[in-house]
């Protein structure tokens, strides 16, 4: 009924992304249980790479345009 | 930087940089530092920089100017394609691609491998590594590359069937006639032992079913992996 839920872990942020919502739900209460956690809702960023999703074309695209303009601005 | 001419490439074709001992910048630290956000960019949304980065990366005991200019020149690259972002989207199964960049490096002659792979449109992995042995051919170093590409290969399958994805053998683009005349045809030449290994591998997971060699001709519309070995303008798979 949860469907698969995939967790994706990089040192304290994590992503959870499932086939059904109940799913992320039960995972993000279950963890927020156990440990001090902030719901970020629906990803946006991610280790400092922008995430955006087009769901009416079904895309997802990923930039860094903060990093590159910030190191062109300190070099 | 932010209002600074942007380049065509990250770095020219033919530009050799080596250690000279000479005109050592006074601050190295300074260009660990870009060298290291570059290498964060090249790992995460600029696959297209990685073998700039890779050049770059060798002198980072000992920078000297020639090293922080062909740096900032890689910076010049990103402005020009600041907008540009990875895309996924549609249903196309995992494809890799393998090239090799044969005795680039001139002080010890050794090729470097690039490889990719791409799965619903967009790069999910992909690599420019300098190959530990020095190849004596081409088609040599194409086929040490035919053979690191195949582990990828072979990982990023059992990743996906993990998740009930079974897309079947992994189509791997290759565009040496001769690295593919070797790993469809099994005749063996008095080549070097780590060359054999790479041959009998590759063509020993060919026949299991896991990978599958094609021709990737150059007018091929993804060609990714060719920035990981050298340096041409960007085409492919960015949005």
């Amino acid at each position: 009924m949860h469907g698969r839920v995939f967790i994706l872990v990089y040192v304290d942020d994590l992503i959870v992304a499932g086939e059904r919502f109940a799913g992320v739900e039960a995972i993000k209460s279950g963890v927020a249980a156990k440990f001090e956690v902030r719901d970020m809702g629906e990803v946006k960023n991610f280790i400092d790479m922008k995430v955006m999703r087009d769901k009416k074309t079904k895309k997802l695209t990923l930039g860094n345009p903060g990093h590159i303009m910030a190191l062109l601005q300190a070099f | 930087m932010d209002t600074c001419t942007p380049n065509k490439t990250a770095m020219a074709s033919g530009v050799q940089l080596d250690k000279t001992g000479q005109n050592l910048l006074s601050d190295g630290n300074w260009y660990a530092e870009l060298v290291g956000s570059l290498l964060y960019l090249s790992t995460t949304t600029r696959p297209n920089i990685a073998f700039a980065v890779g050049v770059l990366s060798r002198f980072m005991s000992g920078p000297e100017q020639d090293h922080m200019r062909a740096a900032k020149g890689v910076l010049r690259y990103l402005r020009g394609i600041d907008r540009l972002r990875v895309m996924y989207g549609g249903n196309e199964a995992l494809q890799g691609y393998a090239d090799a960049g044969w005795a680039g490096d001139i002080d010890g002659r050794r090729s470097k491998t690039g490889l990719i792979f791409t799965l619903n449109g967009g790069p999910i992995s992909w690599a420019s590594k300098r190959q530990s042995t020095v190849a004596t051919s081409t088609a040599e170093a194409e086929h040490v590359a035919a053979a690191m590409a195949t582990e990828e290969a072979l990982w990023l399958r059992k990743l996906l069937l993990a998740l009930d994805v079974d897309g079947g053998a992994v189509p791997m683009g290759e565009d040496n006639q001769s690295c593919l005349a070797l790993v469809n045809g099994p005749e063996t030449t008095g080549r070097n032992k780590h060359v054999h290994l790479a041959d009998h591998m590759v063509r020993d997971y060919q026949a299991r079913g896991e990978i599958l060699g094609q021709a990737a001709d150059k007018p091929d519309r993804l060609r990714p992996r060719r920035h990981l070995v050298r340096c041409t303008p960007l085409d492919g798979c960015f949005t």
